[in-house]
């Protein structure tokens, strides 16, 4: 039986800000500044139906694929690149802030890559695009984020020409 | 962090002209970071995209994720920042207690376990392979050339 059940918890929402701040006073450690980006954001409306778009897949959970240099958990920008016929079975994770047992278990949990191609199938997206990206989120400077991650990112999902980019934040 | 990160890349991304959907299971840092279009999941950490082995849920999770984000459409359908939060929840809501301690093995009735979340210690610059098989594949591959699907790492 599956732990995800459909309906609203009637407990609002995990708060991480609130839950890091305790865990950092408890650490004696001094609370983390988030970024706050409180103006409006940038947009960009979908050129097509959904059911017309190529999709790429981008996940923070640390996947990387069996061969592939595995992610440093201090602050490691460097950027996996996962083909998306990549075998659930190959794929491997490297993070410190979460447990990793069920993605190891079940990728697809941080990192979707079986639903997107059965989506695909079904036709609810178009296509998925020929490569995921995948990173080790948990960098603890926004700058480090915007000015290495950033860029070889936007590089490569341009030159994918995706329609959409759809992110898995863990 | 991983949320603040994938929060700010989201922007970036639409300012370069990508559209974006980003799911989310960490809330208040996403409004903080504020990211053009998210769906949020509130589904303990580790599990953004569903439980584990549950094909059927992950596939539902997954198109009513996309369905929502797509359906974030300024100016007639929400504003740029929009968080749209979606019908699922946990099994139980034991784990809202403290998020950050979520474990399998706490819950799966084990010991609590340490903490799995942020405690800033015990990380590393070098790679933490999940086996060693991993660890010796890569490096097997690496001595003939360096890996060329890593992006951005340092040359060799």
């Amino acid at each position: 039986m599956s732990e995800l059940l459909a309906g609203r918890s009637p407990l609002s929402p995990a708060d991480y800000i609130e839950a890091t701040r305790s865990l950092y006073s408890s650490l004696g450690y001094d609370p983390y500044r988030w970024a706050e980006r409180p103006d409006t954001p940038p947009f960009t409306p979908f050129a097509k139906p959904l059911s017309d778009c190529k999709v790429a897949l981008v996940g923070s959970g640390g996947v990387y694929r069996a061969g592939q240099i595995a992610f440093g958990t201090r602050d490691d920008t460097s950027i996996r690149v996962i083909p998306s016929d990549t075998q659930v079975t190959e794929l491997r994770t490297a993070h410190f802030a979460y447990d990793q047992h069920d993605a190891r278990r079940d990728p697809n949990v941080v990192f979707p890559l079986t639903p997107l191609a059965e989506l695909s199938a079904a036709g609810v997206i178009g296509t998925v695009a020929a490569n995921a990206y995948a990173f080790m989120g948990g960098i603890y400077s926004t700058r480090r984020v915007e000015q290495e991650v950033v860029p070889l990112l936007t590089e490569q999902l341009l030159a994918d020409e995706v329609d959409l980019v759809l992110l898995v934040p863990v | 962090m991983c949320h603040q990160s994938v929060g700010l890349i989201a922007r970036h991304l639409e300012a370069a002209g990508l559209p974006t959907i980003g799911l989310t299971s960490a809330l208040s840092i996403t409004a903080a970071a504020n990211p053009p279009r998210s769906v949020l999941i509130d589904l303990p950490l580790g599990h953004t995209s569903g439980a584990p082995d549950d094909r059927v849920g992950q596939r539902q999770l997954l198109a009513d994720a996309l369905a929502a984000g797509y359906g974030i459409a300024p100016p007639s359908q929400g504003s740029p920042g929009t968080i749209v939060e979606l019908a699922y929840r946990w099994i139980d809501d034991d784990w809202k207690a403290n998020p950050l301690s979520w474990t399998r093995a706490s819950q799966d009735g084990g010991s609590s376990g340490t903490s799995a979340g942020d405690t800033r210690t015990g990380r590393s610059l070098e790679p933490v392979y999940q086996t060693a098989d991993d660890e010796a594949l890569a490096a097997k591959r690496s001595s003939d050339e360096h890996c060329l699907t890593c992006l951005g790492l340092p040359a060799v």
